[in-house]
């Protein structure tokens, strides 16, 4: 694993409306990518990255407003390429022993709040969703929940399918409130 | 005499719960179980609360994070917030995060840089020393008071090897007391030359904390079911695991414990836990008697480090500082933060930051702390024994160069033993 370049095609002024087809191929790529997690369809999933995919959940602070948002830039609880996103996948689907996602857990992520904007670079979006992701697990009485903002990258591949190339997941707790550190967002 | 007989425990006069049970009726000395109340009951956890972590020096930090005049960082010791500072003359503080007026928190963000505390409720302000600075219209009501009366509650503060460790106990007990012979480990894990990469990465879980401390103080029977899931993938052959040429019995590891329920777990030469790790490598024999992982009672662990290598090579190595606060009976705020040599290559930081292997071996010990909260939970099985009755006499070693009581090789359960051994001692000491 050679070191990680975070940067993505810098988003331009220019919104895509909701009306262009282009915003309609995002949403519906957003939404099928989904359901494969939601699935368990990740063969799949991995099909829909890049090569070149970075995925990266960084650590949050609760700090004082002058402070900022709260995001660590040094530590992260997934800076993930192709490479260690398959690992995971791999977790998920294949091992026997992965004792957290046998018997199944039902996830279900409700991805809404599209907004897409054209990139300086051609045929490439940036596209921000909001994700709830709902875990249960057993008979619990209720559910454990996650809420992000994600701002991704979107191109089109060389065949012409949409492929995801950044996924940046800016969670809103600072504390995870359920063990979520092998759930993809 | 059999064993129990000689138990220095043995015989205590011991709390009595409200239901008639005694502390001493929850442990069994000779059988070596412990009833699986002592996770569940709330009475309990208070008197934890009180005997334990209101007696313990608690680690909060590494020295590294907060390196300049003014830097503060928030933490818990046991259920009480502290505020941990860098002082301008240097030196670190430790305050509690209540108001000495009205009990506010004057503290409310993670971490950040500040010269004082200023409490939203009543404008009370404090240094980063925690003495007040002042107060709006102070004269008008409370005309010449003494201000020295009134700062915030300090905890002791001692630091050792790099991490910081408090304690709220006013007897004249040191750290070196509470940390016994695991200071002679701790000393030699090489912390105070690390940096922490950056903020602690933290989970809430819905689990006592004595369940996760119990797995960490030298429980190396379990990764070869719990963690299974590491070698079905590929990353780490564990000894004992189908296709793996190691056996348990093989492994030549020691666990040095003591009588204040810390224990180290180091390897010594020849360890073999790494998949293609060459053991008559030079990197490897630097590493021979290396300390592994510390288990401070009753709350933190300074994991050490097995040799790592960047793509290109390059060897270097890590730490991970791991804290446990209980938040109840029944969940624990968890903290894990890595420590990079101040010194190592952007490079190894930057490496670093992709690591994922951690993440994954810790969800199995999360489903371990789920599974028996869910079952401590029912009248029946809070009567049931967690058992530790394999006894490791037999691998007594004294031929190892460090302090404690110390076992060759795994298959035992001494280390946990000593860590409900020092639990029973302090729940049933009285005070002084």
């Amino acid at each position: 694993m050679t070191t990680t370049t975070l940067e993505k095609p810098a988003k331009t002024e220019a919104r895509v409306k909701a009306s262009d087809p282009i915003y309609g191929a995002i949403l519906d790529f957003l939404i099928d990518e989904a359901a494969m997690l939601d699935d368990d369809r990740h063969a799949e999933w991995l099909d829909c990255l890049a090569d070149d995919i970075i995925y990266r959940m960084p650590l949050r602070n609760s700090l004082y407003r002058r402070d900022g948002a709260g995001f660590d830039e040094r530590s992260n609880h997934w800076l993930d390429n192709r490479q260690s996103l398959a690992m995971r996948v791999q977790r998920t689907r294949d091992v026997p022993s992965a004792w957290d996602r046998d018997p199944a857990p039902r996830i279900r992520r409700m991805v809404t709040n599209l907004v897409v904007h054209e990139t300086d670079t051609l045929g490439e979006y940036a596209a921000t969703t909001y994700l709830l992701l709902l875990r249960h697990r057993f008979e619990a009485p209720g559910y454990d929940m996650l809420t992000a903002k994600r701002e991704d990258s979107i191109r089109r591949g060389s065949n012409g399918a949409l492929k995801l190339a950044r996924r940046l997941v800016l969670l809103d707790q600072a504390a995870l409130g359920a063990v979520y550190i092998n759930v993809f967002m | 005499m059999n064993e129990i007989a000689r138990d220095v425990l043995a015989g205590r006069t011991t709390r009595v719960l409200r239901d008639g049970t005694s502390i001493g009726d929850l442990i069994d000395l000779d059988r070596r179980e412990v009833a699986m109340r002592v996770l569940s009951d709330p009475e309990i956890h208070r008197l934890e609360m009180e005997k334990i972590f209101g007696r313990a020096w608690i680690a909060v930090t590494h020295e590294a994070e907060i390196p300049n005049s003014g830097d503060y960082v928030l933490r818990n010791m046991g259920e009480d917030r502290v505020i941990v500072t860098r002082t301008p003359k240097g030196e670190i503080a430790v305050l509690l995060n209540v108001c000495s007026h009205r009990g506010f928190e004057v503290c409310r963000a993670d971490h950040g840089n500040t010269h004082s505390f200023k409490c939203p409720y009543h404008g009370w302000a404090f240094d980063t020393s925690g003495n007040l600075l002042g107060a709006p219209l102070d004269k008008e009501m409370y005309g010449n008071w003494d201000k020295s009366q009134y700062g915030l509650r300090k905890a002791r503060v001692q630091v050792l090897d790099g991490i910081v460790y408090a304690t709220f106990d006013t007897s004249s007990a040191t750290l070196e007391d509470w940390l016994g012979p695991a200071a002679w480990y701790l000393e030699r894990s090489g912390n105070c030359k690390r940096v922490p990469l950056g903020s602690p990465t933290r989970y809430h879980v819905n689990a006592n904390w004595k369940t996760f401390m119990d797995t960490a103080s030298g429980d190396d029977y379990h990764p070869v079911t719990l963690h299974r899931g590491v070698t079905e993938m590929g990353i780490f052959q564990l000894p004992g695991a189908p296709g793996s040429k190691m056996t348990l019995t093989g492994m030549n590891t020691v666990l040095a414990t003591n009588a204040q329920g810390n224990s180290t777990l180091a390897f010594a030469e020849g360890f073999p836990i790494i998949q293609n790790f060459d053991v008559n490598s030079e990197d490897f024999l630097a590493f021979k008697n290396r300390v592994f992982a510390t288990v401070i009672f009753p709350q933190s662990v300074v994991w050490g480090t097995i040799t790592k290598s960047l793509p290109n090579g390059m060897p270097y190595s890590t730490s991970t500082l791991t804290r446990i606060a209980p938040t109840g009976p029944d969940s624990f705020a968890f903290s894990a933060q890595v420590l990079v040599d101040r010194d190592a290559p952007e490079e190894v930081f930057e490496f670093e930051r992709q690591q994922t292997a951690l993440g994954i071996i810790l969800l199995d010990d999360f489903e371990a702390n789920l599974s028996q909260q869910r079952a401590a939970k029912g009248h029946t099985s809070r009567q049931q024994p967690l058992r530790y009755f394999a006894r490791g006499e037999r691998l007594k070693r004294t031929d190892w160069p460090g302090p404690g009581t110390v076992y060759a090789a795994p298959l035992k359960d001494d280390g946990q033993w000593h860590f409900w051994r020092r639990w029973f001692q302090l729940m049933t000491d009285e005070p002084h």
